[in-house]
């Protein structure tokens, strides 16, 4: 990896390419959002993706454990949160319930997609990555990129189980599929276009 | 350097930044083919799951199963066996203040409103027939399971069944059925109809789920005792037996909570019997209800 960043940084046309898109990124973010570091559309994205999934997960959580909440759901026919947030499915080996896992995903989801975090990785123009920093952001990139494909297969488990065993779709719990599989969707294109990718070093 | 040395160079020079732009192209290419291809193929796994089950036939419901004995051990446990046991595992159990005393025939009234389809029913049905059957006798049981999509827990359904005491009414209503009908609320075909006091008193009480368990609208169980996946696996022979060990864990589970049940049924049927109300087993899960 540190051969290929070495060898690609040589190149100074992509490089001078990217650095110009990243030098406009900032503009198309900050405008409005003055107190989050600027990232560029596709982190904000996913940020918004994971703050609306850590919400939902929240949300089917607190209904799991007080019965007195009820989700605002459809409770007959195919589309039945009840019948899916109740079924055996709805347990992790019958202790863990789904809910609760989905909720600690999306806690590290936030996190780790949170700008910040994406800063790491991608600083402003001018900024400078230390060694240090730069084994960072490639853990980060790691972490993420491992964390949407954990979770897409979970996913693919929850929807499996939902329309085979069940037999019922829950509104709630297929949103939370739905930007799971978004956010899925642009880190594989993030990871796939700037991977390995120098970040900006130069001034300017 | 002659004109014709420096265009040869300038055309080497184009000819090789057409080449890196080709190979730049090609990359691009390559990279959104991986990505693009990556998530296409996460969305055909979604595809053929819907596929599949669109093309599922629907899940055959077993035939109900009539066993004398296992009838017999679920609805004579030994007053040894419960009194050992004591509370066991069990929790849930809710008292209500201030509603009128639910009776019928003159007896404090035992409700329970549950599905044959429902896993948490198939696991707290067991307890139910242990803690009646010491106030009573219970009969016509049929063994069944879960639907094969919700569990396929090993229970007793009470459709069908009959119950005679003079201390108290048990009045099962097995609500819904394990053939799916996606036109009723718990997407099951119904099975018995609740009175409209039932549904009143499930809708006030039960949080909208099944099994429901009023006790004489003194107490109410709008859950389940114990997690239905310690007797998944297990057969009805199996748990049956379990029932008659108080080490077992199926006696914790399904015993502790018949104690609890019984408990609650004591203070509606004023301490009667008393050899029930005032056994060990019952006196230990007093301070459960």
């Amino acid at each position: 990896m540190a051969d290929r960043k070495a060898s690609t940084s040589r190149r100074s046309g992509p490089q001078s390419a990217r650095s110009s898109q990243q030098a406009a990124a900032p503009a198309a973010t900050k405008s409005g959002f003055g107190f989050l570091p600027s990232v560029g559309i596709l982190p904000l994205a996913t940020w918004l993706l994971s703050l609306y999934g850590l919400g939902a997960s929240i949300y089917l959580t607190i209904a799991h454990y007080d019965t007195h909440v009820l989700l605002v759901c459809s409770d007959k026919g195919v589309i039945n949160c009840a019948e899916v947030t109740t079924s055996s499915q709805s347990m992790v080996f019958g202790v863990l319930p789904v809910a609760v896992l989905g909720l600690a995903f999306y806690v590290f989801i936030v996190a780790i997609n949170s700008p910040w975090a994406w800063r790491l990785q991608r600083p402003a123009a001018g900024g400078q990555l230390s060694a240090w920093s730069g084994n960072l952001t490639t853990s980060i990139m790691w972490a993420r990129l491992i964390s949407v494909v954990v979770g897409m297969g979970f996913v693919l488990y929850l929807i499996y189980a939902e329309v085979i065993q069940i037999g019922a779709i829950c509104l709630w719990c297929t949103s939370v599929h739905v930007a799971t599989f978004l956010i899925f969707a642009l880190i594989v294109f993030d990871s796939s276009f700037n991977w390995g990718k120098p970040q900006p070093t130069g001034r300017g | 350097m002659g004109k014709a040395e420096r265009n040869r160079r300038t055309i080497t020079r184009e000819r090789i930044a057409a080449q890196q732009a080709a190979a730049q192209r090609a990359e691009q290419r390559r990279k959104a083919l991986v990505a693009g291809g990556t998530v296409l193929a996460v969305l055909a796994l979604v595809i053929v799951i819907i596929v599949v089950k669109a093309t599922q036939a629907p899940a055959k419901t077993a035939a109900p199963v009539q066993n004398a004995t296992w009838a017999q051990e679920i609805t004579t446990v030994p007053a040894a066996t419960f009194n050992q046991v004591g509370v066991g595992a069990s929790a849930g159990l809710k008292s209500v203040t201030g509603a009128a005393p639910l009776t019928s025939g003159g007896k404090p009234e035992v409700l329970y409103m549950g599905g044959e389809y429902c896993p948490y029913c198939a696991a707290e049905r067991w307890a139910m027939a242990a803690a009646v059957s010491r106030f009573g006798s219970l009969s016509g049981l049929h063994f069944i399971h879960s639907s094969p999509a919700d569990g396929n827990v090993p229970t007793i359904t009470f459709y069908k069944s009959s119950y005679t005491s003079k201390y108290l009414s048990f009045v099962p209503v097995e609500w819904y059925g394990e053939t799916e009908d996606s036109s009723t609320p718990f997407g099951h075909v119904y099975l018995q109809h609740p009175s409209t006091q039932q549904v009143a008193l499930f809708n006030k009480y039960a949080g909208r789920a099944i099994p429901f368990l009023d006790i004489g609208n003194q107490y109410v169980l709008p859950g389940v005792s114990y997690l239905f996946t310690d007797i998944q696996n297990l057969t009805w022979s199996q748990i049956a037996a379990g029932m008659q060990d108080p080490s077992s864990k199926v006696a914790k589970d399904i015993d502790g909570a018949a104690n609890v049940i019984s408990a609650a049924i004591c203070k509606i049927t004023h301490g009667q019997p008393g050899n029930v109300c005032t056994s060990a087993g019952v006196t230990a899960a007093e301070g459960s209800v």
